[in-house]
């Protein structure tokens, strides 16, 4: 029993299956990603003084993101293989 | 009796002027926001509460990126970590069992989230993670977390994160408590929410409060009543630890005997 992962919580995951999670969930979190993506490339190309403080913000959510993204994704072709 | 009344408006004003202020305010709606996240997840299935909590989560980030004067920013991007935390353990892509690989895979996600957001805000001092001013003291608050984890246990009697009570497995179940869970959530929870909340709402109480509020809402999710209410305890005298004593380094300590005592030693010592 953990903040990360409380037992409700573990229950609630294992009684969906991987493929069903990795089409929802995996899904709204890849899709936060991209608007995260977008979001970036909009501040990187405009710039302004404040621009390197607000790419650090968002860089707290995208690289989490990004390790969950490339995991689901790579559980996902292992698992089609 | 008009002087007394007088009195007391002229003490309530600063109390009432604090509570309404815009930092308060914000606080305590993203708080709300987060609980309610929290509520649709446990009733409305995991689709709701990732949909809830990615909403939060984008909320808060374009709130940072688009209030760059107001005094309550540096608050907001704290905030968004539980909703991080949740949003990544829920799309966690483990397909097997074993806890310990959940808690690697959930966990170091949000270790590099806390990490960045630490460093993004300036919330944790190098005094935190330094060695501490008192180190006998550190030790005694970290002792401290055999009882919590022996509580703990005796409130929610959940079953081990290992199969067998082997060395090795022991060993490697502690390793990842220690890091992921107890390392990771103090320096989100203490570290980061806690110093931040002090220092842009206005005091140490307001830290502890926010931190404390943070945890439990979080916690809540063991849908066990006495089980959050010793949580809040245990949050808060952590957070009082980390205020006085100005180091993380007990705390995690704590945390980590905790967590070790709840999940691997006293589910096969005690049955």
């Amino acid at each position: 029993m953990t903040a990360l992962i409380p037992e409700s919580v573990r229950q609630t995951i294992l009684s969906f299956t991987f493929d069903y999670r990795s089409t929802t969930v995996g899904l709204v979190a890849i899709l936060i990603l991209g608007i995260l993506l977008i979001a970036r490339e909009i501040i990187r190309v405009h710039g302004g003084p404040r621009a390197a403080d607000r790419l650090d913000a968002l860089n707290v959510a995208i690289y989490p993101l990004l390790l969950t993204f490339i995991g689901v994704v790579v559980v996902r072709i292992v698992s089609l293989i | 009796m008009l002087d007394q009344t007088a009195r007391i408006r002229r003490l309530q004003l600063p109390v009432a002027r604090a509570v309404a202020s815009p930092e308060v305010l914000v606080a305590a709606s993203y708080l709300m926001a987060l609980s309610l996240a929290e509520l649709l997840l446990l009733s409305s299935g995991v689709l709701a509460g990732a949909l809830a909590h990615g909403a939060l989560l984008l909320m808060l980030i374009a709130h940072y990126v688009a209030a760059p004067g107001v005094g309550y920013r540096r608050l907001l991007l704290p905030l968004a970590l539980p909703s991080l935390m949740r949003l990544v353990g829920l799309a966690v892509p483990v397909v097997s069992t074993p806890q310990t690989v959940w808690l690697v895979t959930a966990g170091t996600p949000i270790l590099v989230a806390a990490v960045l957001c630490a460093r993004a805000v300036g919330g944790v001092r190098p005094s935190m993670l330094g060695w501490p001013r008192d180190p006998l003291a550190q030790l005694a608050v970290a002792a401290g977390g055999l009882m919590h984890g022996l509580l703990a246990y005796l409130v929610l009697r959940p079953g081990p994160i290992i199969a067998r009570l082997e060395p090795a497995q022991v060993a490697l179940a502690s390793v990842i408590l220690i890091v992921f869970v107890a390392f990771t959530e103090e320096l989100i929870f203490r570290g980061v929410i806690q110093s931040v909340a002090a220092e842009t709402l206005g005091g140490p109480a307001a830290g502890i409060a926010v931190s404390v509020i943070t945890s439990v809402i979080v916690y809540a999710a063991s849908l066990s009543v006495p089980f959050v209410l010793l949580m809040a305890a245990v949050s808060f005298f952590f957070s009082w630890i980390v205020k006085e004593s100005g180091s993380l380094w007990g705390v995690i300590g704590a945390h980590a005997l905790l967590v070790i005592g709840l999940l691997i030693v006293w589910p096969f010592v005690i049955r």
